[in-house]
């Protein structure tokens, strides 16, 4: 794609943004199928405490998520040890559901008034390829860079 | 203690203390004896001074005679030389501040040679109480008239340094001999080097009465100064310096701590007396520099630092290789964007470093030309601003200088993509400053590059062209049709 600005017949230099079909993934990769079940492999971790807070809600609001391995830290600022830290091994599976409730138990628990959340989401399985896929474009991540498996 | 002694190991001669011993007397000071002694051991020609510090007379002449001998058949050519290389080395100029290290030192008149950028340094023998007719009206007929600086030195004791100078020409050369046939620690180059010394002392001694008078041109003739005084610290004479320091308490030579203190005299005179016209070339100034004996001495590189700092604080003006002294003033603004401000894409705004000449005031307006009467002046030197053009006019408000033309700045137009893969095909954000840009037409068009992948067939030109919503930040979604197996 080409882009360039127009000002009152003056014109910027031209830009290039390049749109691949396959970003960095090779055209030999296993489609995503939507109707089978996926687990997102690569690592989740959303860049600010919204977005963090905004895609805990989804995967709790997704029926059937589950999430294998990962973190969510809370850090209340005050202090050098105002923090409380949920560490999730990645055998012990647990409904996205079940984390959205802890976190924002934690939260109560931080008792701050801007509490910073770092989330860290190792894998996450989906009922479906296209409950992957939706939940990817919400979260703004780029569905070059994100792997999956499917049985 | 018989000097001529033939006994196997004979005592010979005298201690220091056994002559003052045997010559003193009650009115005679003990350290008048031993001046007398000391004078005695430069020109006694059979004197010795033994290993054990004994003065006793030889039957062989000693190094004296031979210098001495030596002395007398020196041409008078090299002594002249020998001469001019020690003076050479006293007014060596250190700081080369004022003149240069051609030096013209005792010379005749047709081989005195002017620079232009600086004065000569010229040792005349002339008589300290006038300057030689010969000599004025070389002057007289020279172009670089302000380009002479005179020392004169006193005919008598030029002899005196002379003899000096034939003495130590035959020192170097019983030296040598002395070096081959004995060697440096030999008893020979030790009474060789307390000769040396003897007339290192005394040529320092003579070039105190040498010196006395320094001439340099002021108008249309030459003045001289009287009180020029050689003054020695510590054995080190640093001529050039006591040079500068005469001429400065004259005020011919302007030295660089004095120059702000200067300035305003210097300008005024330089536009007096340096430019032939109103507007003239820096190499003008220089040549009338070198040839105006009203001019002032300055140190090296001075007079463009005149003219530099002249045209800093805006008296003259350098302008299309000239000089000015007077011009039409008018004001002159101009708008540069800021190289080190935060990226506009970033911030939306831009930083806009102002400068305006020969103004005071400067007014700003992002509708078009400026209206003092009712735009607003702008407060510092920068202005901060969104939209794609400003105007800026400067005014001086004291009305010295006439109001100058408009500056017109146009925001550069910058734009930066941003592509995002979804799922089902792209995300595309794009970022544009200016953001007066919302006044004007908008459009984003995408257009698919003629590569594979994808194909143009891929993407519709429906889905490649988008309008946007919002601005600077246009966002467009680029959904694909068909997945590639």
């Amino acid at each position: 794609m080409r882009i360039v600005a127009e000002v009152g017949g003056q014109f910027s230099q031209e830009e290039t943004a390049r749109l691949t079909e396959f970003g960095d993934r090779q055209p030999t990769e296993t489609v995503l199928n939507p109707d089978a079940p996926a687990t997102m492999t690569s690592r989740f971790e959303p860049k600010d405490t919204p977005a963090a807070f905004s895609a805990l809600d989804r995967l709790a609001k997704t029926p059937d998520v589950c999430i294998h391995g990962g973190f969510v830290e809370l850090n209340g600022g005050r202090s050098e040890g105002d923090h409380l830290t949920l560490r999730m091994g990645r055998d012990v599976p647990l409904a996205a559901g079940d984390l959205d409730a802890l976190t924002k138990m934690l939260v109560k628990r931080l008792n701050a008034e801007a509490p910073v959340l770092k989330l860290r989401l190792d894998c996450i399985s989906f009922p479906s390829g296209r409950e992957l896929r939706n939940f990817c474009d919400a979260a703004g991540e780029d569905f070059a860079r994100v792997t999956w498996v499917q049985e | 203690m018989s000097s001529l002694s033939t006994a196997e190991i004979p005592l010979r001669g005298l201690t220091d203390g056994e002559l003052v011993e045997a010559l003193v007397d009650p009115v005679l000071d003990v350290s008048e004896i031993k001046g007398a002694l000391a004078q005695l051991q430069g020109q006694a020609w059979y004197l010795y001074i033994g290993v054990d510090q004994r003065i006793f007379f030889g039957q062989t002449a000693n190094v004296t005679a031979e210098i001495t001998e030596i002395a007398a058949n020196i041409a008078e050519e090299q002594v002249d030389q020998t001469l001019r290389d020690k003076l050479k080395e006293v007014f060596l100029p250190r700081a080369a501040s004022l003149y240069s290290d051609r030096m013209a030192i005792l010379p005749a008149l047709d081989d005195i040679r002017l620079e232009d950028d600086r004065p000569t340094l010229v040792i005349l023998e002339r008589p300290a109480d006038a300057l030689p007719p010969d000599f004025v009206s070389w002057w007289e007929g020279q172009d670089l008239q302000n380009r002479v600086l005179v020392l004169t030195a006193d005919p008598n004791a030029v002899s005196t340094l002379r003899l000096i100078a034939r003495r130590t020409r035959a020192i170097d050369r019983v030296e040598e001999r002395i070096r081959v046939q004995h060697g440096d620690a030999s008893a020979q180059m030790q009474e060789l080097l307390g000769v040396r010394g003897r007339e290192a002392a005394g040529f320092t001694s003579a070039l105190r009465e040498t010196f006395k008078t320094i001439v340099f041109p002021i108008s249309k003739s030459l003045r001289r100064v009287d009180d020029f005084r050689m003054e020695f610290d510590r054995n080190d004479y640093s001529g050039e310096q006591q040079i500068i320091d005469t001429l400065s308490k004259r005020g011919k030579l302007i030295p660089n701590d004095r120059f702000d203190e200067q300035f305003e005299t210097l300008r005024l005179d330089a536009e007096d007396i340096l430019f032939d016209a109103d507007a003239v070339q820096v190499t003008s100034l220089r040549r009338n520099a070198a040839v105006r004996p009203t001019w002032y001495w300055l140190p090296r590189n001075g007079l463009d630092q005149l003219v530099r700092t002249a045209v800093q604080r805006g008296f003259w003006r350098d302008k299309d290789g000239l000089v000015e002294k007077r011009w039409e003033r008018r004001t002159q603004v101009t708008a540069r964007l800021d190289d080190f401000a935060p990226n506009p894409l970033e911030t939306g705004r831009f930083l806009i470093n102002v400068t305006a000449e020969d103004a005071d005031t400067v007014y700003v307006s992002e509708q078009g030309p400026p209206d003092p009467a009712k735009d607003k002046q702008l407060d510092g030197r920068t202005y901060e601003t969104a939209a794609p053009a400003v105007w800026f006019l400067a005014v001086d408000s004291k009305g010295e200088a006439k109001t100058g033309d408009v500056c017109e700045w146009r925001a550069p137009i910058r734009v930066k993509p941003d592509v995002r893969r979804l799922s089902d095909g792209y995300r595309v954000s794009v970022l544009a400053v200016p953001r007066g840009a919302q006044r004007s037409e908008r459009r984003l068009t995408g257009q698919i590059r003629k590569q594979a992948p994808p194909s143009p067939e891929r993407l519709s030109r429906r889905q490649a062209q988008a309008s946007c919503a919002s601005w600077p930040k246009s966002v467009a979604n680029f959904p694909r049709r068909k997945r590639l197996a």
